[in-house]
Parts: C-alpha cells; structure tokens; sequence
C-alpha cells in the first residue's frame, strides 16, 4: 500500500505549551486509520497542521509524495487533502446546496454545471437532499455534521481528516454514520478520523494511534492498542484525562 | 436568509413575453436586474422630460453615487469587507483624468479606463499589505480611512497637480472627444452608462464562480479556505474589481463638475455618504445600493437647496439622523423586504 | 537647528500628547469593552470646549471647574446615547455600527452649530497668556494646567480600572463578555458606563483645553480625531496603558513632525505612524492583550 500522508517529527507549540511533540504516523492509501485520545491530547491541533491552518515549528508533513508544510489550506485541499471542523463552520446564511457547490467547484477547477451535478451527487450521499433549499443555519447540529462533510467530499479529495463527526449522535445515527463513512472508503477515499467515541474508531479503522500530551503512546490494531498499558492509563489513569463516552 | 448566488427557482412556465419575462424574474436576482434596468430607462426618460438643469444635475449626481454604492457593494457587500476608506479609488479616478486630460489631451473616454487600472493598482496595493499584513477588520477599516487622507495630504502639496487649488476643466463648447457638453443631458447618459456597467459587473459577478466565492469568504472565511477557496485572491480580487470601478466613476465626476481638488476628492464626508446608499438599501443585494442611493442622495441635494446656504448647521443634523436612523433600523436594507416580497410572490404563482 | 527649539517642541509635543492621551484613553475603552470604534468621540471633546465657554462667560465658572460639570453632563448624554443607538447597534454588521458613530458626529456637529453658531471662540482668561519661563523656554499656565489635570485624572482612573470594583467589572467585560456575564457582572450596565465614561472624559479633556484654542463645531474632528485613532491603534486597540504611552508618543511625533515638514504636513506625521503602526504592528505595540 502506498503512504499517502505521512507526518514527520512534528511539533507544534503554542506559546510554552507544546501541543503535539515529535508526532509521526503514516496515512496509507484507501485506509481508514483512527486517532483517537484524550481531551486536550492534540487531535484537533493534529488535524489543523497537517490541513495547514496551522504551521509546525519543526518536522514534515508530506502528502501523495511532497511536502506540504507552509502551503496554504486552500493549496493542500486542492492537492486533495479535505477536512472537516469539529466545530462546525457552515456558511449560515447560504442554503445548504450552495454550501455543497462551493465545495464542488474546487477552488475553479470546475464548472459551475459540473459543480451543481457534483454537489447533488454528494448530498444524495450524505442524505441531505431533503433539505438542500433550507438555509444552512437552519440545520440540527447532526445535520451540520454531515453537511460538513459533504462539502469536504464535494471537493473530490484523496483524502478526508474527519474531525468528530460523530460527537452527539444518537447510537443508531452513529450506526448509520459508520455506514456511509465505509461507503465513502469505497469510492477510493482515504479516511483518517478522531473520534471520542471508541466504538466507531473500533468498528471502522484498520490501523489506530493514541494520541496523549501531543505525543503518540501507541500504534496499531485497534483491538491490540486499546488494551495496551499505556492507553489504559492515558485514558483512565490520570486525572486530567477524561475517560473516553463509549 | 442572506441571499448568496441565487439558486434558480423553476416557476410553471407562461407563454407569450410576459410569461417569459415573469419567468426570468421568478429568480431574485433576475427581478433585481430587471428592476434596475427599468429604472434606468425611468431614469432616462425623466431626464429627457424634465427641462431644469439643476434637477438634471440632481440625477447625474444620483446616478453617480448609485454606481458608486454598487461598486462599493461589489467588496462591502459580497465580499463582506469592511472597506470603510472607499473614496481613495473615486479621488485618484479623479485626478488620472484631470492631469491626463488637462496636461496631455488624452481624451476622458479613453481615461475612463486609465482611471479604472490606475484606482485598480491602488486597490491591489492596499489589497497586498493588508492581508499580506494580517489586519483584522477594524484596523482593515480604519487603514483604508488612513489611506485616503494620506493621498488627500499628498495631493494638498503636489505643485503639478494644482495643491490646494486643484485642476479645472474648462468646458467651451461641445466636444464629444473631450467629453465637454454645454449642456447637462449628455452627463446623464453617460452616467447612466457608467451606472449600467456596474450593474452588468455585479450582475456577472453574483451569476458566476466568483460570487459563490465571495459568498463562503463572507460567510466564514476558514471554512472557504479548507474547500479549496483561496481567502487572500477572492478578497484581492473584490478590492480590486470595486476600486477600478469607482476609479472610472470618479474620473467621469471630474470631468462632470470640471473642478477637481484634493478637499472635493477625498473628502471624508463624501466618501461616508456614499457609503450610505448601499448600507440602507441592502449591500448584499444588486437593487438595493440603486434604491437607497435613490432615496437618500436627491433627498440630500433638495434638502441643501432647500434650506440654503444659511442653514448648513440644521441640514447636518437633519442628515446625520438619516445616516443614524437608517442604519439603525435597516440592517439589512430595503432589500431584505423585497426579497421576502418576492418569495412570497414566486410561492404562490408556483402553487 | 538649535537645542532650544528641540526642546521647545519636546515640551510641547508631551504637552499636546497629555491630552491626546485623556481622549484616546476613553477611545480605546470604548472599543475594548463594546469593540465599537466610536467615530464621533471628538465631537465629546468639542461639547467639552462649549460647556467650559459658556459656564465661564454667562456664570463666570472657571473652565477647570466647568470640566467636573462638562465630565457629568457628557456622562450622562454619553449613557444616553449608548442606550439608545450604540446598544441596538452591537447586533448589527459593523458597517452599520461604523456609520451610526459617523451619523451621530455629523448630528452633534450640526447641533452644536446651531447651539453656538459657525465662529471661532476662545475662553478669555485674564491670565489666559501669562507663561511660565524655564530659562529660553516659555509656555502658557493654561497649557500647563490642562496637562497636569489630564495626566492625574488619567492616572486616577488607571488605579480605578485596576483597583475599584467597578474597573474590574470593566476590565472582565473587556475580557470576555460571556465570561463576565457568569461571573455576575452586569454587562449592559457596564457598557452603559463605559461609553458614559469614555465620552465624558473627552469632554473632560475638552474643558481643560477650552483656554488653549479656539473653540469651533468641527474642532474636535479637525484636530483630534485622527491622532486620537493613531493613539488607540499604536497603544492596541482596547488597551488603557497603550493610549496613555501612545498620546505621548504621538503628541511627540507631531511636534517634531511639524518642525520637520512645517505646519502643513504636521498631521502627516501622525498619518505615517499610523499607517507603519497598522502595517508593522497590527495588532498595537502593546499587541497580545487586544482582548
């Protein structure tokens, strides 16, 4: 299998805190690799840096065979990298087909005929076709998740950092939501998720990291790592962690 | 809803041209332009009407600033920057005439354009420090503000350019090449023109790529950035396309009132009241910087007319409570009203 | 250039930016409390100079004692206005909060127009030109006067916004407002206050200089208004301490500016700072604690 992303050594540092400490992992092409860790361990901050709304003191972040460490996020979504906020960022005021054309028309590398065919494909996909006419505000919270993701699909990536998208859901919401995200992997889309929710990252990652104190502690089988000593402890054996909503 | 690129609505179809005509307008932003068209050719058939100068003066000066506030609305509006310093681009406009026309005879039709490109690398100045430079949107704000007062002290001490005194223009008889007419009804049908290619800009604008990008930086300008959206071009890009917009306008008001000095070009006052239009009438619509811009500066002019030279202290109160009670009461302008007007009317002719 | 004049224009280069620094101060309060930039703070400024007029020549006040009324009165107008254009604006598009501050400059411009008519006045102190001399130095005991005041009140209410209840309240406003709201802190009242306070203290610093110049409805936008946005830009938008280094600063600049460029191009100076400040620095010198 061919890497696709690969971190190198990264580090970021916010101010004296340091937020992610020498962190390597290497994405593989049409996996679905977990992260998952504790509050404040560093996924969202993993996830901001290798999009590029952040950039990394030190370390490499390559994706599909070149760096992109300094290149702007609108750059690396258009070498196919997408991601999605955990906090959702719809544009408000705009119906949520349009929220999905403006994803599908890549940056201007399609047309606006080919954008609007692409954005119903998608939300097809995702199930919002129901609601496309609605002003995105006006969307439920799970609602806004999915729509987040459509508009990162829309933009045809290679990849997707899904950054909880499942915080919130209802269990069979959750059932369904891992459904199509194997549907997604079938089209051919790399697919890296943090999750708070161990029980998705379990029934969908091939390969799985922990994250804790911006350092990985572990790496692998999702049913190995979880029983690893020092992700028992990181997420149980501390104070400052709070345990993980299975 | 804040409308964005208009989704296109299918309404039964009609035949004959009004059904045809009812059928392009049952999408907000076709009405609009179909609107705007007919008040234009309104515009013009009053002009051609009425005999007094000063009321012709009245509109050419309106068709101005409405052109102005759509240009303005191009960045202000759409592109949701708070481009609060927006006279710079008019006053340059301005003065790349006057100096071209006056000092080497190059004649204003052709510095129309001259205008436009020189206001545009203005724009694509401010456009580069600005965001190469991070403001945030009250120090973009006031930076632009800066940026014309500065021009305005650089103009007060060129000697070329005429310092405090400014450039006249000297109108004999009428030359079409020189854009000289004894009378004021050419003026009009050249703003008129002017007013109509802003319209056409903004029109094309919200029907393309642009405006949905324009859209998504507005809306949430990281969330743009993640789909591919650069934030930095599509911001450039409004700046630039307002400014060479208002960079022509201003040069054809030079060329109108003749008489082009640094106080006149830069002015503060002017610039805020330009602003005005677009802000009441809705600068997120294609109507809305024409209709408040129609409402607000006739209603300015008479009202300085008519209360006389004696009376500037009251017209000052009088028209700050305008400014203060429009904005106040119209966040979203007149034409959040006719956009709900309109889906109402498109919902029941659909059922 | 002789020694003299550099020092003649130090002196009063930090003379001026005393005052500057009481204006930008209720500026840049303003802003970090509510983030409205208040377009029509000199106008404050302005009603300041009348009221001190006109309490000195219909009762025979003097203008540092008309400052203590000019300070209440403006409070409360201030107060008023907040309550009624500022705080319905706050939920609006900052364009729309931007042009109702300028609306309400060119309201307060033509009312005070109307009230004391287009002329130039000046409070005509008997001592009004008395100086004092400091060797080759001399400068006026009226601009003194405003300085000293400025700058003690300036300071009084550093100690207040660190020390009382009430500054704390504001400051934690400043901060955060949600959080503020938790803590139990009444941010409307806090906004009411602030804008109150900050438009008062220009009137304040109106009255003190009401025997320096002259008295005209667009003296304030005129003279003050742009160093007052250099001021709070330099110093951080919101930053008390940055408007207080920041008038000085400025006053300075524009001395030596004007000795430099001459008259004419003085508030070049200023427009220079700010336009290096806004590239270089954007967020303040005192940039980081812009919340």
């Amino acid at each position: 299998m061919s890497t696709l992303l690969e971190l190198e050594r990264v580090t970021k540092r916010f101010g004296g805190l340091t937020a992610l400490d020498g962190v390597s992992l290497r994405v593989g092409a049409g996996e679905i690799v977990g992260i998952i860790g504790p509050n404040g361990s560093g996924k969202t901050t993993l996830f901001a840096t290798a999009s590029g709304f952040l950039r990394p003191e030190d370390g490499d972040i390559r994706f599909d065979g070149r760096s992109i460490v300094g290149l702007r996020p609108s750059r690396i979504n258009a070498l196919g990298l997408a991601r999605t906020f955990q906090i959702v960022q719809p544009f408000a005021g705009l119906s949520v087909r349009e929220n999905v054309v403006i994803g599908a028309l890549r940056g201007g590398r399609e047309t606006l005929a080919t954008a609007r065919r692409i954005a119903a494909e998608v939300l097809d996909l995702v199930g919002l076709s129901p609601r496309a006419g609605q002003p995105a505000g006006n969307l439920t919270l799970p609602e806004q998740k999915r729509l987040e993701m459509a508009r990162a699909l829309a933009t045809q990536p290679k990849l997707v950092l899904l950054d909880e998208i499942m915080a919130g859901l209802r269990p069979a919401e959750v059932d369904q939501a891992i459904g199509l995200l194997r549907q997604i992997r079938g089209r051919g889309v790399t697919l890296v998720i943090v999750e708070h929710l161990v029980r998705a990252v379990l029934a969908l990652a091939e390969r799985m990291y922990v994250l804790h104190h911006g350092s990985l502690i572990a790496e692998g089988r999702p049913d190995e790592v979880i029983h690893q000593p020092a992700v028992v402890e990181a997420y149980f054996g501390t104070t400052d962690g709070s345990p993980a909503r299975a | 809803m804040t409308p964005g690129p208009a989704d296109t609505t299918r309404v039964a179809p009609l035949n004959g041209p009004i059904g045809r005509l009812a059928a392009f307008c049952a999408d907000w932003l076709n009405a609009q332009l179909a609107l705007c068209l007919g008040a234009l050719v309104l515009a013009a058939l009053v002009g051609w009407l009425v005999e007094s100068t000063y009321y012709i003066q009245i509109m050419v000066l309106a068709t101005i600033y409405a052109g102005i506030g759509i240009s303005w609305a191009i960045a202000g509006g759409l592109g949701g920057l708070l481009l609060l310093g927006y006279i710079s681009f008019f006053g340059i406009g301005a003065y790349v005439n006057g100096l071209l026309f006056t000092k080497f005879g190059v004649s204003p039709w052709a510095n129309l354009v001259l205008a436009a490109a020189a206001a545009a690398l203005l724009a694509l100045l401010i456009a580069a420090v600005t965001l190469r430079f991070g403001l945030s949107e009250d120090y973009f704000a006031l930076f632009t503000v800066a940026v014309s007062q500065v021009l305005k002290l650089l103009f007060l001490n060129w000697d070329y350019a005429g310092r405090a005194t400014g450039i006249y223009i000297t109108v004999v008889r009428d030359d079409f090449w020189a854009m000289s007419f004894t009378g004021r009804r050419p003026y009009l049908v050249i703003a008129l023109g002017l007013l109509l290619v802003a319209l056409a800009v903004s029109y094309a604008i919200q029907r393309s790529r642009l405006g949905y990008y324009l859209a998504a930086v507005r809306e949430n300008a990281q969330a743009a950035e993640a789909i591919g959206i650069n934030e930095s071009r599509v911001k450039t890009l409004a700046i630039v396309i307002s400014g060479g917009l208002a960079g022509a306008i201003g040069a054809f008001w030079g060329q109108f009132t003749s008489f082009i000095d640094p106080k006149l070009s830069f002015s503060l006052a002017k610039n805020f009241e330009m602003l005005l239009g677009p802000v009441i009438g809705g600068r997120l619509s294609l109507i809305g910087p024409l209709l408040g811009t129609a409402l607000v500066k006739p209603m300015e002019d008479l009202l300085r007319g008519w209360l006389g030279g004696g009376a500037d202290a009251l017209y000052l109160v009088l028209y700050g409570s305008v400014l203060v009670a429009g904005c106040l009461l119209l966040p979203r302008g007149f034409a959040a009203y006719l956009e709900a007007w309109h889906r109402r009317l498109t919902a029941r002719t659909a059922s | 250039m002789t020694a003299e004049i550099l020092v003649q224009a130090m002196v009063l280069g930090l003379l001026q930016g005393g005052i500057y620094a009481l204006v930008a101060a209720g500026l840049t309060l303003i802003y970090g409390v509510m983030k409205v930039v208040n377009f029509a703070h000199a106008e404050f400024l302005t009603l300041g100079m009348y009221l001190a007029f006109s309490a000195y020549t219909l009762l025979g006040v003097s203008p540092y004692l008309a400052a203590v009324f000019a300070l209440g009165l403006v409070f409360v107008l201030g107060a008023a206005v907040q309550r009624t254009l500022i705080r319905p604006a706050l939920r609006h598009p900052q364009i729309n909060q931007l042009l109702i501050t300028i609306g309400l400059s060119t309201m307060l411009i033509g009312a005070m127009q109307i009230i004391w008519g287009p002329r130039n006045y000046v409070v005509p102190l008997p001592w009004g030109r008395a100086t004092l001399g400091l060797g080759d130095l001399r400068v006026t005991y009226t601009r003194l006067i405003a300085f000293g005041v400025a700058v003690a009140i300036a300071a009084g209410f550093w100690v207040f916004l660190k020390r009382a209840r009430g500054g704390l309240a504001i400051r934690a406003a400043a901060q955060s407002p949600d959080a503020a709201r938790l803590m139990g802190i009444n941010v409307e009242r806090v906004n009411l206050v602030t804008f109150g306070l900050g438009t008062g203290l220009a009137a304040l610093a109106g009255a003190l200089i009401a025997p320096v110049f002259f008295i005209n409805p667009t003296f304030g936008i005129d003279y003050f208004l742009l160093p007052a946005f250099v001021i709070v830009v330099l110093g951080t938008m919101g930053n008390f301490v940055g408007a207080m280094v920041g008038g000085l600063v400025i006053g300075l600049a524009e001395s030596f500016g004007g000795l430099l460029l001459g008259a004419a191009l003085r508030q070049f100076a200023s427009l220079a700072v700010f336009v290096l400040i806004l590239l270089w620095l954007p967020r303040g010198v005192f940039g980081g604690r812009m919340t």
